[in-house]
């Protein structure tokens, strides 16, 4: 053995030593210390420049934003960025990574890792939200209030959708997207792996500093925070500003790395018309990520600025204008529910072709669905203004163009139904989640049209008839996909199969109480009870407390998720390599996958989803290049 | 209660239900029949095209009979609600197609176990086609009728209103105004019935929503902008009978939010000038100066100097509201209890509501013996207190 070879094996030694010695939460401890150092610097030097200019050295979110501008910094570098990336650009060898259970709590990059991470991250998130709908629930079950005063309600329904609004945006995208697009082009990881954990590592001080709020007043303003009531209320709205502004990085950095990914990491022969109908949806939901979401953040910049600046966009008494925040807001968080669905629709539609064992229906219309409602997202956001007080000429324009997107929209449907014509349903647990999902969101959409026409919306905008439009669109379109992709994937991701009994019951529970919830909401709408209030008039209250009774049925129903996903995990049978004889590229390989995906690389010589067709090749074969042979 | 009780069932029911079925479907005894044998396309087609039509059927028939606002009180709602079912009735179809496929799918779908693939239909033939033109035909027609026919008689603004109402909203009630009748900043927002009404609509503060659900019409009162609804109230009617018939902040304001509301009223043209007429007079007397008061109730860094106001029965009494808060909305506000407070029932009597310093008179006459409830209608929590009539 050369002297050289005796080093490098000495050197393996020693990083695996310092592997096993690692305890697995130093990541983040790391990242935590290096935070609260580049806090200290951040509020040090604000009161430096205070201190100069002759003002007092401690303004509270002044001090607080330019600390936490310094805090991201170092949670970013002590979390893994240092060690796994800046290193290297000194010229310095990287610190090894981590292996077995204690990834999912570094800094890493492989895509697969990372989609856990984000699954796990945002389905605890969804979960502590719901809670917070119970809460919201059992408010409103007198018509009086019946737990909380009016500034703990303002504050909890506030929380509650942003955290919602979080989940829905990152969810199916960061959890599947990262998981399974780059094995569904049959890629090795994503285009940018290092962006990729950096996405991901933005997420944590998102949801600190949204539970932080609430230490020093919360917020009262909503998830959509319009201004002035955001300029002048509690410090807490500054502590969501700054998430949003966060949460907005990540998002354009996970937009721009799909893109990227899917132009050019697809695998020999896997042509655009190739691709699953998954992929392609992430794909539109990437492009509007990258488009759209700087709009929201820098709507927040100035509502920042505003606060902490001194500046006047929003201030009517000093020249502000209230309504431009609203423009640029809806500029992004309209595209944004596009964001959310889209994949939605891509997930529901990839879980009908395989349990109906049939191809996917129209294949090519619903892509042109999903590009045409890319196309359109940017053009109806001020139909979430049409009682805004904004100039009447906006209003027939935006009716007009409101209206068309459902036809784009309608091609999803087409496929869908398609699909399950005359299809021999193999109705397990992702199925029937996909079909509710159809069900759900032709509610959602029907009555988006009459929030659409201009005259109805007059009555119908910031009513209950709007929280239970889009609930149906977000829960039934976007939440019951992601469950189907839950259940169809966890034995792939795991290596386990779910519990069937259990999975079929969480889904008509939530089925059931999801409807029964937000159905009559309809109702309340037409019965004169308006948005986040947490009062109402008497004549109400029977209504209120059947949606109650049947929301707390829904909550109930993840129980059933949560003891499936423990007992499975821990429990559950071996999964093979294809329980569901499906043809996509990710079930062609182990469960779960090795590191680089696939054994040896895929090439791609038939469609993905050409059940039945006689004569048809698959989808995929491994190559075996000669040294393996 | 009816819908407690099935709240309830439901509540205990659904569950175990579920949970038995879960139960079961362990077992390997319940046997499950053989694959059913695939329907022809004809009968497919068939059996869906009959349910569609029978969906259809009672979709329509719903659609055309149910009342879908419990009051509609206005010229410009008796649109609204002709718009909202002449969108209903359309989307009906649309609907019962998707539920009429979903449905037979899901009927005839064969067995469970790992089934057969399915016939290969992709997108040969006009399927796509026909249904991108059918589509495409359906949102051309309901953009145009109801959507652009009816948007202008809705939004259109009376140039010449038999009355024009200046409303302002501020954190956390409304005032209201008649400037051509001289009646300024009052609780209440009183109507003549049968006249057209142009309400020209700001805020001091943060954004607001002008929103009388009887009316079913909103617009946002904005700081800085003066934004215009009119509208004609039809039906004579008042917040007493019908709790849509109140004036409802519709967006979000901050912490009194849910209590930014006032009641509404539409009375017959003589009740309303004989009402105007009495609360001008009121408000000219006021302005000249008016009787010397008989109490006088300090407000100062947001709390009333004093708890407890006592008055004589049957006399007429002056209370001096002096409010000491610079920039801050105060008023003096009687109610019958501090529960009727709560609900939003009328005041007895109320002060106007005016940013300090100033000072304000409210004249009243306790009719019977007891204790009642007064407060600050801003601070409802925080300056509050019993007035005693002996």
């Amino acid at each position: 053995m050369t002297a050289e070879a005796r080093l490098r094996t000495r050197r393996a030694a020693i990083d695996a030593r310092r592997r096993e010695a690692q305890p697995a939460l130093a990541w983040i401890l790391g990242g935590l210390l290096w935070a609260l150092v580049g806090f200290v610097l951040g509020v040090a030097i604000t009161a430096l420049v205070r201190s100069i200019a002759g003002d007092s050295a401690w303004s509270f979110e002044q001090s607080f934003a330019v600390g936490y501008v310094f805090a991201l910094s170092g949670w970013l570098l002590g979390v893994g960025v240092w060690d796994r990336w800046a290193l290297e650009w000194l010229g310095r060898p990287v610190k090894p990574g981590v292996e077995g259970w204690k990834r999912y709590l570094a800094f890493t990059t492989d895509h697969k890792v990372i989609g856990v991470q984000y699954l796990v991250t945002f389905l605890t998130l969804f979960l502590l939200a719901g809670l917070f709908a119970m809460l919201i629930r059992l408010q409103l079950l007198s018509p009086d209030g019946a737990v909380l005063d009016n500034d703990i309600y303002n504050r909890t329904m506030s929380l509650h959708g942003i955290i919602m609004v979080a989940v829905a945006v990152a969810v199916v995208i960061g959890g599947f997207g990262n998981y399974f697009v780059p094995i569904l082009i049959g890629a090795e990881d994503v285009a940018f792996p290092r962006i990729n954990a950096l996405s991901f590592w933005l997420i944590p001080p998102v949801a600190i500093l949204l539970l932080a709020a609430q230490a020093v007043g919360g917020w009262d303003s909503g998830w959509t925070a319009y201004p002035p009531l955001s300029v002048t209320n509690a410090h807490g709205q500054i502590f969501f500003n700054l998430a949003i502004i966060t949460f907005g990085l990540s998002s354009i950095l996970g937009g721009l790395n799909f893109l990227v990914t899917v132009i050019f990491l697809r695998a020999p022969g896997m042509t655009w018309t190739r691709l699953p109908i998954f992929v392609w949806s992430i794909v539109a939901a990437a492009i509007l990520a990258l488009t759209f979401t700087q709009f929201f953040a820098a709507a927040m910049l100035l509502v920042t600025l505003d606060r902490i600046a001194d500046t006047s966009f929003f201030k009517a008494a000093e020249g502000g204008a209230p309504l431009l925040y609203q423009h640029v807001f809806w500029f992004y968080s309209h595209p944004a529910v596009y964001i959310f669905v889209l994949p939605g629709f891509g997930l529901a539609l990839e879980v009908l072709s395989h349990f109906a064992r049939k191809p996917l229906f129209a294949y090519r219309w619903a892509v042109g669905g999903l590009l045409g409602i890319v196309a359109m997202s940017a053009m109806v956001w001020a139909h979430h203004m049409f009682v805004s007080g904004m100039s009447s000429t906006l209003l027939a324009p935006f009716l007009v163009t409101t209206e068309i997107i459902s036809v784009p929209t309608g091609f999803i449907f087409l496929s869908a139904l398609g699909t399950l014509w005359m299809g021999n349903l193999w109705l397990k647990t992702p199925m029937l989640f996909a079909m509710g999902m159809v069900f759900n969101f032709l509610i959602g959409g029907i009555t988006g049209i009459f929030l659409a026409d201009v005259p109805t919306d007059l009555s119908l905008s910031d009513t209950y008839f709007v929280v239970a439009h889009f609930h149906y669109t977000i829960i039934g379109g976007e939440i019951f996909a992601l469950f189907a992709g839950v259940y169809y994937w966890f034995p792939k991701i795991t290596g386990r199969m779910y519990d069937e009994g259990l999975g079929q019951v969480h889904f008509w529970l939530m089925f059931i109480g999801f409807n029964l919830t937000f159905l009559p909401m309809f109702a309340l709408g037409f019965g004169g009870m308006n948005r986040r209030v947490s009062t109402y008039t008497a004549d109400l209250q029977d209504l209120n407390l059947f949606i109650s009774a049947m929301a707390f049925l829904l909550g109930a129903s993840f129980i059933f998720f949560v003891l499936n996903m423990v007992y499975s995990l821990l429990k559950g049978e071996k999964a093979e390599a294809n329980p569901w004889r499906a043809r996509t590229l990710e079930w062609q390989t182990s469960s779960p996958p090795p590191v680089e995906n696939f054994p040896a690389p895929p090439r791609v010589i038939g469609g993905p989803y050409d059940y039945g067709v006689p004569g048809a090749p698959a989808h995929a074969v491994l190559e075996v290049t000669h040294e393996q042979a | 209660m009816g819908t407690a009780v099935l709240a309830i069932a439901l509540v205990v029911g659904i569950p175990l239900i579920m949970a038995f079925l879960a139960w079961s479907a362990e077992r390997p005894a319940v046997a499950r029949p053989p694959a059913v044998r695939r329907d022809s396309a004809t009968t497919a087609t068939v059996l869906t095209a009959v349910l569609w039509a029978a969906l259809t059927a009672l979709g329509l028939y719903v659609a055309a009979t149910v009342d879908i606002y419990p009051l509609i009180a206005s010229d410009k709602g008796e649109e609204i609600d002709h718009a909202f079912r002449v969108l209903a009735i359309a989307s009906v179809p649309v609907m019962a197609l998707v539920l009429a496929v979903l449905l037979y799918v899901i009927v005839r779908r064969g067995h469970d176990a790992l089934p057969e693939d399915g016939p290969a239909l992709r997108d040969k033939g006009a399927v796509p086609v026909a249904w991108f033109a059918i589509t495409a035909g359906l949102t051309a027609v309901i953009m145009v009728y109801p959507g652009l026919t009816s948007l202008s008689k809705v939004i259109d603004l009376e140039d010449e209103p038999d009355l024009l109402v200046h409303v302002e909203g501020l954190q956390w009630t409304w005032l209201v105004s008649y400037p051509e009748l001289g009646v300024s900043n009052v609780r209440d927002l009183k109507l003549p019935v049968d006249r057209t009404v142009k309400f020209e609509i700001t805020s001091r503060d943060v954004l607001h929503s002008f929103w009388v659900p009887a009316f079913l019409m909103k617009i946002d009162a904005v700081p800085g902008l003066t934004t215009r609804l009119s509208l004609r109230p039809e039906v004579e009617a008042s917040f007493d009978t019908d709790p849509t018939v109140r004036l409802q902040c519709a967006e979000l304001c901050g912490l009194s939010h849910t209590n930014m509301t006032i009641p509404v009223e539409v009375v017959s043209r003589s009740e309303f000038d004989a009402w105007i007429e009495e609360r001008a007079k009121a408000q000219a007397a006021a302005a000249a100066g008016g009787p010397a008061p008989t109490f006088t109730l300090v407000a100062k860094d947001l709390k009333f100097d004093a708890k407890e106001i006592t008055v004589e029965v049957g006399k007429a009494a002056v209370i001096l509201v002096d409010n000491q808060d610079a920039g801050v909305l105060h008023n003096l506000a009687i109610y019958l209890s501090e529960s009727s407070a709560k609900k939003s029932e009328p005041a007895l009597f109320a002060s106007q509501t005016l940013p300090g310093p100033v000072q304000e008179r409210l004249q009243l006459t306790m009719e019977k013996a007891g204790t009642f409830f007064f407060r600050c209608d801003v601070h409802p929590t925080t300056m509050a207190g019993k007035l005693i009539a002996k």
